[in-house]
């Protein structure tokens, strides 16, 4: 006899407990790994230390400070990060009802890399440390609200056309970045911006951690409360207005705060590639398409995929750099084709 | 209460009136039908009243209060919308998609309860689904995922049910199956609207009709009345049969294409009886010729089909012998055609008089001749009898 499907409350906790240990392994991996390493125990204890839990595994005063003020703030940076841009996508994705949105589609990150370029440019970006996430987020921002514009001014207010006119500011937007890396005044800031492009999270500090974690972590909660509405939107406008949803003005609830939660991360990395787009898909190939499940799962999916991708970035081929936006797309690429091949034999997806 | 309706509403798109003035409703109990041809409105109408589309003037009303004044939540408690189709590449599960239906019941953290699942195998076992509760949606059928969309409209229990050609993508007897629950829905107090494409189906499940032509409304109220030859020329421009089905007691439309070419505007006289004059009826009117029949037995199958085509016809009462007086009236009938015709009828005693109309007067035999022993009609006549498309060519 058919029966309802294995409740969602309990694949909801299995799920959500299985990412968490594997996000808290990542933490201790990354803050353990690095040009200096540091013993598991150590490591451990030290964490421990951290969250209020004494013990009695002798640490060095050196230790100490290379895992609490370098490694843990650049960790943490990396999660919030990379869970802002797997809700985002997750989002993205459910609004757009198109698999390959990705949260920089309304041009939040194109926003953001003008703002941060310009900054590098016009040689802004010394003034104050905090000047060059701030150039990206009020760009993010800026960016956002003409593509929102120009879309509520258009005759047919879709979620087609926004798609289509996200697509024309960001190219408007590259062609400008494109036109100042071209004619940047000397070597130093070249490289600067295209560092800024591929994304990092180079020397990240506390200081970054207090500034991203606010809005992304109440970003994402809001985002959540949504999970049910995004999946009604899945069924298209109709279905989702005649069920009880106000489509436009959800829609637009649900645009604002994953701008802002992607304008936040991408102000304190740069543009980091491929999370918002193959962490929501390998979660939903493995969990199903649900909200309810999909959101969390994959701002826990997106902070350890991102913490691992960075320290993989920190320990390979030394000393030769590679930024965690081109080890995020090396990485995710072939793991996101296995899925896709996986999910075809299942027949789980399309 | 579930009572929706549309109130001379009116929609203009790009300076083309889609919808001109059209008021309709339905109430608790009924089944209405929107049938009309393509792109006449008939799913723009049925959006305005889902609130989906704002009407350029008029408006739709849900219990008398103005659908646009509604939130999109109260809405939905009351009234449910099934569209035409829906695009879904995502793959929740059909129990998932059915629970769907109880949005507007829920709160924004509460959590699906029992009578929330109740109501989801419910509406599954109502539409034949519940088999389908665990498989991706993506995986299904067209026919079982409109079934499934089916349940979801029924999980969310509204009052006021409208459907978008719901039974489109449906083999025969899902289509039964799925207007046999609407109905019997509607029995229980729900109020449904459809639109609909087969004139027959609708006729057969619905209370009453709309029928739509132009942006407008051409007629409305029982099948019968509604499916008239002569509306179905107005809004379709076809020529049509009407006739009772035997076995279902309700109005059966056939259509005819209007051939352009070879129209032909004379007035022709069928001398039928026997059943024999049917397929000739069929074709004379198609041509947009004006034909008058008779004179046959009032229940002869020929009477019923002229009559089904809305030709005159002139009958006298069965088990009699053929009145002089229709005999007479006849002779004037045959006087005002331009060309009589007349089908293999075989002769009794009750119609022999037949044989005095063909006196004097210039009669064409249609064939082919049946084989019979019978006397026919057409062995009267001197001329070799020939099938109709070779008489109106000379």
């Amino acid at each position: 006899m058919p029966t309802r499907p294995t409740p969602l409350t309990r694949r909801l906790f299995a799920a959500l407990l299985l990412l968490f240990f594997v996000l808290i392994g990542a933490i201790v991996v990354s803050a353990a790994l690095g040009p200096v390493s540091i013993p598991w125990d150590h490591t451990a204890a030290i964490l421990l230390k951290r969250v209020g839990i004494a013990t009695s595994i002798p640490i060095t005063e050196r230790e100490l400070l290379m895992v609490d003020q370098i490694r843990l703030p650049r960790i943490l940076v990396g999660g919030l990060v990379g869970a802002a841009l797997g809700v985002s996508g997750v989002v993205m994705q459910a609004l757009f009802r198109n698999p390959l949105a990705e949260p920089g589609v309304v041009g939040v990150s194109s926003g953001a890399a003008l703002g941060a370029v310009g900054a590098i440019y016009f040689g802004l970006a010394g003034v104050s440390r905090w000047f060059m996430p701030a150039a990206a987020f009020v760009g993010a921002m800026f960016a956002v609200i003409i593509v929102f514009l120009v879309w509520t001014r258009s005759r047919r207010s879709g979620a087609g056309t926004l798609l289509l006119v996200g697509i024309g500011i960001n190219s408007f937007l590259s062609a400008v970045i494109s036109l100042m890396v071209a004619n940047a005044p000397n070597e130093h800031e070249l490289r600067g911006i295209i560092y800024w492009l591929q994304g990092g999270l180079e020397a990240r500090t506390w200081e970054h951690v207090h500034l991203v974690a606010g809005p992304i972590l109440l970003g994402c909660l809001l985002l959540m409360a949504f999970a049910r509405d995004l999946n009604m939107l899945l069924l298209g406008d109709d279905h989702a207005r005649t069920s009880g949803i106000d489509v436009a003005r959800t829609r637009g609830a649900l645009l604002a705060i994953a701008s802002v939660v992607t304008g936040a991360a991408v102000a304190v990395s740069g543009i980091i590639g491929f999370v918002g787009l193959v962490i929501p898909h390998s979660i939903r190939l493995v969990a199903g398409p649900d909200h309810r499940l999909l959101l969390p799962a994959s701002a826990l999916g997106g902070a350890a995929f991102l913490i691992i991708a960075d320290t993989v970035s920190r320990l390979a081929w030394n000393p030769i750099t590679i930024q965690v936006g081109v080890v995020t797309s090396l990485i995710g690429a072939p793991f996101f084709l296995y899925l896709v091949l996986r999910g075809d034999r299942k027949g789980a997806t399309r | 209460m579930n009572r929706i309706a549309a109130q001379a509403v009116s929609l203009e798109i790009a300076g083309r009136l889609i919808l001109d003035a059209v008021s309709m409703e339905s109430g608790p109990g009924r089944f209405t039908g929107i049938i009309g041809p393509n792109g006449v409105g008939k799913s723009t109408l049925l959006r305005i009243m889902a609130g989906l589309l704002s009407p350029t003037r008029g408006e739709a009303l849900l219990n008398g209060s103005p659908v646009s004044r509604l939130g999109a939540r109260a809405l939905a408690r009351e009234l449910a919308y099934l569209p035409q189709e829906t695009q879904i590449d995502f793959a929740f599960p059909a129990w998932e998609v059915v629970m769907m239906g109880r949005h507007p019941h829920l709160g924004r953290f509460s959590v699906e309860g029992r009578r929330d699942e109740e109501a989801v195998r419910r509406a599954m076992e109502l539409t034949g689904t519940l088999h389908l509760a665990e498989q991706p949606v993506t995986t299904l059928s067209g026919g079982e995922r409109q079934m499934t969309f089916l349940a979801k409209t029924l999980a969310q229990e509204p009052n006021v049910l409208l459907l978008d050609e719901p039974i489109s993508a449906l083999d025969l007897n899902h289509q039964l199956r799925a207007l046999n629950l609407i109905r019997s829905l509607c029995r229980e107090g729900m109020a449904a609207i459809a639109v609909l494409h087969d004139l027959n189906l609708a006729a057969r499940y619905c209370d009453e009709l709309v029928l739509l032509a132009r942006g407008r409304v051409l007629a409305m109220g029982s099948p019968r009345a509604v499916l008239t030859p002569a509306n179905l020329k107005e809004a379709y421009g076809v020529t049509a049969m009407v006739r009772t089905d035997p076995l279902t007691g309700c109005p059966h439309v056939v259509a005819f294409d209007d051939p352009s070419e070879s129209r032909d505007d004379r007035r022709f006289h069928v001398l039928a009886g026997g059943g024999t004059a049917g397929p000739t009826l069929a074709q004379l009117v198609r041509r947009g010729a004006s034909v008058t029949v008779g004179p046959v037995e009032e229940r002869d199958p020929d009477a019923q089909l002229a009559r089904a085509l809305g030709l005159p016809v002139l009958t006298y009462p069965p088990f009699h012998h053929l009145p002089d007086g229709i005999l007479q009236e006849a002779g004037e009938w045959l006087n005002r055609a331009d060309l009589i015709l007349a089908a293999p009828v075989p002769l009794g005693p009750a119609n022999a008089a037949l044989e005095r109309l063909l006196k004097g007067r210039q009669v064409l035999p249609l064939g082919p001749r049946p084989q019979t022993q019978a006397l026919l009609l057409t062995d009267l006549l001197p001329q070799k009898p020939a099938n109709l498309e070779h008489i109106l060519a000379s």
